[in-house]
């Protein structure tokens, strides 16, 4: 190894369910160079010092979601994160905030999948194209895909929960990369499924629990800006709610 | 299986109302400051300071203009409170006390300033 | 059902109900953004003040001082009270910023096309330079209203 051969204080924090009360710290000293990034950092660690140390991980490039983990207290995707840019500092990673710790940098994300599942994030066509034969198209226009393309980024890595201050002070929120996918689908042409999702978006667990802090676009690692979808899901809540005023439903 | 669907939330009633308002604070507010610290520094020229009697008897005694100035407190008090409720929520007070101490006081706010300027209305003729 | 015994026991870390935002400068930047609503809520009190001051008043043409005693005092002891004209300030200061954060947010809200044909959205700074020029338009009466009129 070269003598030029930089190393970076990193302390991760440690959970071991059958033997921990509580997380606890440890620091180890990581040799990097201008590529490593915070997987890659883990590696290391679990290769050299500490084989038992766990942390999900997949694809290493930014398009699996399974590596979200705090670094120096803001939701990142190790993969995505290079020790290169925090040169001269020391590195703290954690798991994910705001969700349950199972081990180590592993937490529990049932919320975020069941909160996912609940605002139905699939196509739902009309009745005049639910039977449509498998060899006829929807069509799309171009302008008609971008209403709804970056919306439709998303990995479920949960970096947005994990930033947003009223999920973690009220777990009932539906939460930003819910509410993002909700908006994404009701502005696709090929849905009609507005209505069934219309509940879970006005509701005070819905939209109405955003105060547009707007750190979950800051965050986002595919930059979704779930924040903007909010306010244009608010947008759409606030016009139904009026339209709902003038004429009730039921 | 029945799912049992969450509520709709009257939010977006208090939303609009915080978003007009939101709009007004940073749109006309500055002004309006402006001229409050400028009634201030001239205060000692009653004649012709900033805000002297005779510019706010023109002020209240013209509906339309009377009206803006409602309008701007009404939006600005619903804004205000709504955003101080929420804020309450950021340092963990999660109680429908606040929802009524926010939003009765705006409704007060906007009252009390409808019934003053309609009493100097009627003054004035 | 397995003969494996679970160890599972998930931890869920404590919420600091009320200093989670001094964790994270941004979370602080947040709440000083939300913090200028108090302000404006005191700049609504003093309007309001005066308006009550002004109704106290005899409103006759042929104005007497004191019948017009309750606004001359709020004009001169309340508006011209060097506390209230520095506090005023600092409320000036915080709407203007209130303003920077309300217009840098202001086109998250904002999705629409350039035109019926065309996929590229609406540029954000068109959407800023409009509020902005909102800001500076209604300033502009305001104070020329107030000026000319006075």
């Amino acid at each position: 190894m070269e003598a030029t051969q930089k190393t970076m204080k990193v302390t991760v924090l440690r959970y071991r369910p059958e033997q921990d009360k509580e997380p606890w710290e440890q620091t180890f000293d990581v040799p990097y160079h201008k590529d490593t990034s915070v997987l890659e950092a883990l590696f290391y660690i679990k290769d050299n010092f500490e084989p038992s140390l766990s942390f999900r991980w997949s694809c290493r490039m930014a398009v699996c979601g399974s590596c979200g983990m705090m670094v120096n207290g803001v939701p990142h995707l190790a993969c995505k994160t290079f020790l290169r840019d925090y040169e001269g500092k020391d590195m703290k990673i954690e798991p994910l905030a705001n969700f349950p710790i199972e081990r180590d940098l592993v937490v529990d994300l049932s919320d975020l999948i069941e909160k996912i599942e609940r605002i139905k994030p699939y196509i739902i066509p009309d009745a005049k194209n639910a039977n449509m034969p498998l060899n006829k198209n929807f069509k799309q226009t171009p302008m008609q895909m971008e209403a709804y393309l970056q919306f439709a980024q998303c990995i479920n890595c949960g970096c947005c929960y994990a930033a947003c201050p009223q999920y973690k002070l009220n777990p009932k929120f539906i939460g930003p990369a819910a509410l993002t996918l909700l908006y994404r689908y009701n502005v696709d042409n090929r849905d009609a499924g507005a209505k069934l999702r219309a509940p879970f978006l006005n509701s005070e667990e819905g939209a109405w629990s955003c105060t547009f802090v707007g750190y979950c676009s800051e965050v986002c690692p595919k930059h979704v800006d779930p924040s903007s979808a909010i306010q244009l899901g608010k947008k759409m809540s606030a016009t139904d709610y009026v339209f709902n005023m003038i004429k009730p439903e039921h | 299986m029945r799912q049992f669907l969450p509520t709709r939330s009257d939010e977006p009633m208090y939303w609009l109302m915080f978003g007009a308002g939101g709009m007004v604070a940073s749109m006309v507010l500055p002004a309006i400051m402006v001229v409050l610290i400028a009634a201030g520094l001239t205060s000692g020229d009653l004649q012709n300071g900033f805000l002297n009697l005779g510019q706010v008897y023109g002020i209240f005694s013209n509906w339309f203009l009377s009206l803006c100035v409602f309008g701007v407190i009404f939006l600005l008090s619903f804004y205000a409170l709504h955003r101080m409720h929420h804020s309450s929520h950021d340092f963990g007070i999660h109680s429908k006390l606040t929802w009524y101490i926010a939003y009765g006081s705006a409704a007060a706010i906007s009252f009390i300033s409808l019934g003053l300027q309609l009493l100097m209305y009627v003054k004035f003729f | 059902m397995s003969e494996v015994k679970s160890f599972r026991k998930p931890y869920n870390p404590p919420v600091k109900k009320m200093t989670w935002w001094l964790e994270n400068p941004f979370y602080i930047f947040y709440m000083v953004r939300e913090g200028t609503a108090v302000l404006a809520l005191f700049a609504v009190l003093e309007i309001l003040f005066g308006i009550f001051m002004l109704a106290l008043c005899e409103l006759t043409p042929n104005q007497s001082l004191t019948g017009v005693a309750p606004y001359v005092w709020y004009l001169q002891n309340f508006l011209g009270n060097p506390v209230i004209i520095a506090l005023n300030v600092i409320i000036l200061v915080s709407q203007l910023f209130h303003a920077v954060t309300w217009f840098a947010l202001m086109p998250k809200a904002v999705r629409v096309f350039m035109n019926k044909n065309s996929t590229e959205l609406l540029p954000e700074w068109v959407t800023k330079a409009a509020l902005y020029l909102g800001l500076v338009g209604a300033t502009v009466v305001i104070l020329a209203v107030a000026y000319l009129t006075k």
